[in-house]
């Protein structure tokens, strides 16, 4: 009975954990929910206003899910709900009515005084963002130019006007049409000079590609390189470079980002032969963008199958060569791939003493690449979690004798780098590598200090002081643990008592 | 000791100190170094860029940056506009984005005749998915502000500078 007792309290606190808010639940969204149902869920203590990790709340959700109306106004009128409330990527309701193609909630947004111009975090407002989708509703466009929106001023970051946006996946040129007849042109161009017919090929949509060259829009070199990127719904097949190709575009063309078709061919999965027909047309493997990205360190960083770098590596001039941040191949593999990648680089003579611009090493991106089993799970199921992924890399690291007690350059051990991750089981890992747990980085800060700066509760600092931190130790600032924690918001707002650190 | 070797001693000490102050104050900029200590919000590392702006509010450089992937330069808006239609190498000042709680140091190099002439530093926060604080600190570019500590009204908790 006791270990049932258990087990049933256990149960609950984990649930409690999880803060299950049914009106975050996409589930109960798809059921279409009345009015009364979300008020059923309210009074059992749904909050109508919270934000989930990804700053989503009820609203975002109903109107995502096509809720109805009435649910979705009854929604807005609950405080914490206001129409200046910022959403996932800073976008406001405005930008998800718009983009679901809305307009009755669209149109009492409006009333409300929402904010038509407002930009999400990637500078795209309501309009843009629902011809990015190809949202073919154009009462939202009709409603939102009577608002004084001006489509030839209004573009996105990349200087990209609805037309451009909305035309890959406009296959019967309806949208375009109608933003042609509000006086937006076909001809026209975003920043980077990118034309509609560059924007088609991102969805690799052959017929469309050919009926633009029969209105007359003229071919775009940078449409191979827009066409390697894809679109959300994908990769594209070989016929569509093929087709490209056949227009005398140069398969080895550069954009002014300083990427070729490589670039982000080589971060998908499935395209290792067109990655072939690339290398052997001459596109250069050693090509760095920019931010000094070689096709090599692309792969490196996400590309699971060490197929790719197999391709790569016979034409790869120096494998361990660096970004513009100091971050090899390497680094990138320890930092967010896998352990299989992470042995092949090694295998093949990446340095395993690189160092990026700021001192760290590959301990450093090894921490970063860790996280706890739950929600680790980034990839297909039954594929390893992060923390396995962790354990795999780290042995690697191990068997080639790499030094995991070295601080980094700045002074960082790998007891303040866990720390920093606010993960006490990372924290526990690492005392297996015989660190310091008193050793101060350069600024003075011990981990104890870092954990009295940036925990949300009392657990890590209990943890640090049962292993031996001092608690006297001072920051070059002079001031101690105690100090820290005490300007602590979050462990002042949650009423944590401080007098162990005293 | 008594006080006359005391005085002594001091003015030795003056007197060879004088000349390196003297080599400091001649350099046209000086350095200081600036703590940022953040507030424990919630959420994505905020983007911080510290600015010299003039006693118009108009911006007049961009002394460092905090956060470099550049895709999240457009949620800092204000200092965006300026940086976009002047865009100058900032690598140099750029470091990492702080995130809740914690806290950077950053060397910042201020023309002389700068200070104590008008002249304003602004730092501007934004979050991921939060507010974005144009003036989340602005204090006047005076000797004894670069001296002190000054509270901030959004993710900034405080701000303390101190001679490099």
């Amino acid at each position: 009975m006791k270990k049932l007792l258990l087990g049933l309290t256990l149960f609950c606190c984990v649930s409690a954990q999880a803060q299950k808010n049914s009106l975050l639940d996409q589930a109960f969204w798809q059921g279409k929910p009345d009015v009364n149902s979300v008020k059923a869920e309210i009074e059992k203590g749904a909050n109508p206003a919270q934000l989930n990790g990804s700053s989503f709340d009820p609203v975002v959700m109903a109107i995502n899910a096509d809720a109805p109306n009435e649910t979705i106004k009854f929604l807005l009128v609950q405080p914490g709900n206001e129409v200046t409330k910022l959403t996932h990527d800073g976008r406001t309701y405005l930008h998800w009515a718009a983009n679901r193609g809305n307009d009755e909630i669209l149109s009492y947004l409006l009333s409300k005084g929402i904010n038509v111009g407002l930009k999400d975090s990637h500078g795209v407002t309501a309009l843009t963002f629902a011809a990015g989708s190809g949202q073919p509703n154009t009462k939202i466009y009709d409603l939102l130019l009577a608002k004084g929106t001006n489509l030839k001023t209004d573009v996105n970051g990349s200087g990209a006007n609805a037309l451009l946006l909305a035309i890959a996946s406009d296959k019967d040129f309806k949208l375009t049409d109608y933003f042609v007849s509000k006086g937006l042109d076909l001809k026209s161009t975003d920043a980077d000079g990118l034309n509609a017919f560059g924007y088609v090929a991102r969805s690799g949509n052959i017929e469309a590609l050919k009926a633009l060259l029969a209105k007359g829009i003229p071919v775009d070199q940078a449409a191979l390189i827009t066409a390697s990127e894809g679109s959300r719904r994908g990769s594209n097949g070989i016929e569509v470079y093929q087709y490209l190709e056949s227009l005398k575009i140069k398969p080895t063309y550069t954009n002014k980002e300083g990427r070729n078709v490589l670039h982000a061919l080589v971060r998908k999965p499935k395209q290792n032969d067109i990655i072939a027909h690339f290398i052997t047309a001459g596109v250069d493997v050693n090509q760095a963008d920019v931010d000094g990205n070689t096709p090599l360190m692309y792969a490196a960083a996400s590309n699971r199958d060490t197929a790719v770098l197999a391709l790569l590596l016979p034409k790869v001039k120096n494998i361990n060569q660096v970004n513009t941040k100091g971050l090899s191949a390497l680094a990138m593999a320890v930092n967010s791939n896998s352990p299989a990648v992470v042995a092949y680089l090694l295998a093949k003579g990446a340095d395993l003493k690189t160092t990026d611009k700021d001192g760290n090493n590959l301990a450093y991106y090894l921490i970063q690449s860790y996280s706890s089993a739950e929600g680790g799970r980034g990839f297909a199921p039954g594929a390893p979690s992060k923390a396995e992924e962790f354990e795999g890399k780290l042995k690697l690291l191990q068997a080639k004798g790499f030094d995991l007690a070295a601080a980094q350059k700045n002074g960082n051990t790998l007891y303040h780098l866990a720390v920093a991750k606010g993960d006490l089981g990372l924290v526990k890992r690492v005392q297996d590598f015989k660190i310091d747990v008193n050793s101060p980085n350069k600024e003075g800060i011990t981990p104890l200090h870092k954990a009295a700066m940036i925990s949300k509760d009392d657990v890590m600092l209990k943890y640090l002081l049962s292993i031996g931190a001092k608690k006297e130790a001072k920051t070059s600032f002079d001031e101690s643990a105690f100090d820290l924690a005490s300007e602590n918001e979050s462990l002042t707002k949650g009423n944590v008592s401080l007098s162990f650190l005293k | 000791m008594n006080n006359l070797l005391k005085i002594t001693l001091l003015f030795c000490a003056l007197a060879f100190f004088k000349p390196t102050q003297v080599n400091a104050q001649n350099a046209a900029s000086a350095k200081y170094k600036c703590m940022i200590q953040m507030t424990n919000y919630m959420g994505e590392g905020a983007y911080i860029v510290i600015s010299l702006v003039d006693a118009k509010g108009q911006y007049n450089k961009t002394l460092y940056v905090l956060g470099s992937d550049k895709k999240w330069y457009k949620s800092l808006k204000e200092w965006h506009k300026f940086y976009a239609q002047k865009p100058t190498n900032i690598s140099a000042v750029t470091g990492a984005s702080l995130t809740g709680g914690d806290r950077g140091v950053s060397v910042i190099e201020i023309e002389k005749a700068k200070i104590n002439a008008g002249y304003k530093l602004r730092f501007e926060t934004a979050v991921e998915d939060k507010e974005y604080y144009v003036k989340d600190l602005e204090i006047p570019l005076t000797t004894e502000a670069l001296a002190a500590k000054t509270d901030g009204t959004g993710f900034i908790r405080y701000v303390r500078f101190s001679a490099n």
